[in-house]
């Protein structure tokens, strides 16, 4: 159903139709936004990216054919993008990211009167560990991490996305999640969960 | 073990834990799995971690993404610009340019030069004369060539100053109608036949 949907608003923008080109930016901006800002952490270049990937799609609606689903495309785009951006060194560039209470000191200078601030704080600590955990993978295994994890995208359409087979994908995946339950062993088993 | 089957390896639990599986190897799998106490250890410990994962949290796009993101759209272009910007367009404007061009060719090499004077009709006062006069032999003319006069023959001082003078030679009006046979004596003329 989804499907469909968007292959009918890109049917629609290749006929020139403005407003089927912001449906379908409403549909697919905060996943791809969100997508980013788990591959390359920094807000600015996470919506800079996002942004190429619409701008993209728009140009490419002339040429563009229903052969696959229209994800899997948004995402091929998406992750190439992402993936030259950590190449290039563009991901290494750490702003503060307001959205998930980056840094310490911001964080101890809030006087929270609060019951529950120590509890954030908390909550955040826990958060940035699991974030270092999900960015120190290797780009290819982040990618399917996030794409598996985050962005509920089917294993098959990762494996179109990320240029592997199905079965080199689940050994993909399952590298990258025994990192992860290794580097995570501490959180779990404080029992915190 | 508490299985009648043996272990499955940890890849094959985490791709039953993680929905990677084919449904007949699923359902043997998990048969085994929910009857093995390590297995199903092997089993929670990737559910906790995946559970964790889920406290990573990042937020959607800022408010002006999308104001952001139509400056940068190319502006849409009138229809004749996408007409002309069409192939079939493009090949049908070369085709006919090349057409032109071939036509223009053709009609310049048909038109008269401009060096050359177009044949001058004779006025009919004389075209009156000449059908009066009795006529002589036809000589055989071709359309464009005209006749020339007979040169007349000069008096022989004449002759002598023209021989004396050479650069008569020059003269090449004059030479082009001098009839070589003419100026022979007859005898040397019957020789030369």
């Amino acid at each position: 159903m989804a499907m469909d949907q968007d292959l009918e608003l890109m049917r629609r923008i290749r006929r020139g139709d403005a407003e089927s080109f912001e449906a379908l930016l409403a549909r697919h901006r905060a996943p791809l936004i969100n997508f980013f800002l788990r591959m390359v952490r920094d807000r600015a270049l996470a919506e800079d990216l996002a942004q190429e990937v619409f701008l993209r799609v728009y140009k490419a609606r002339e040429r563009w054919r229903p052969d696959a689903k229209f994800s899997t495309w948004l995402y091929r785009i998406a992750t190439n993008l992402a993936l030259n951006a950590i190449r290039d060194g563009k991901g290494k560039v750490w702003r503060t990211a307001p959205e998930d209470g980056e840094g310490e000191d911001e964080v101890a200078r809030l006087p929270d009167p609060q019951p529950g601030a120590e509890e954030r704080i908390m909550l955040t600590d826990r958060g940035r560990i699991i974030r270092q955990a999900v960015e120190s993978l290797p780009p290819n295994q982040r990618a399917a991490v996030i794409l598996h994890k985050y962005q509920d995208v089917d294993y098959r359409q990762i494996a179109k996305i990320l240029g592997v087979t199905e079965s080199a994908l689940k050994s993909l995946l399952f590298r990258a999640y025994e990192t992860l339950r290794q580097r995570l062993e501490p959180l779990v088993r404080e029992g915190q969960i | 073990m508490s299985s009648a089957t043996p272990c499955p390896d940890r890849e094959k639990i985490f791709q039953l834990v993680h929905n990677l599986m084919e449904a007949a190897e699923e359902a043997e799998t998990r048969r085994h799995v929910l009857h093995c106490e390590t297995c199903l250890r092997v089993a929670r410990d990737f559910e906790k971690c995946d559970a964790l994962l889920d406290e990573w949290k990042v937020e959607g796009a800022s408010p002006w993404f999308d104001q952001r993101l139509k400056q940068r759209l190319p502006a849409r272009r009138p229809w004749a610009f996408r007409f002309f910007a069409l192939p079939s367009t493009r090949i049908f404007a070369a085709a006919l340019l090349v057409l032109i061009v071939v036509a223009g060719a053709y009609v310049i090499d048909e038109l008269p030069k401009p060096g050359t004077k177009p044949e001058a009709k004779p006025p009919v006062a004389e075209v009156q004369k000449l059908a009066t006069a009795p006529k002589a032999a036809p000589a055989p003319t071709s359309a464009k060539t005209k006749p020339k006069p007979a040169p007349k023959p000069l008096p022989p001082e004449e002759q002598i100053k023209m021989y004396q003078n050479m650069g008569v030679l020059e003269n090449f009006d004059l030479l082009e109608g001098f009839d070589v046979l003419s100026e022979l004596p007859k005898r040397e003329a019957k020789d030369a036949h």
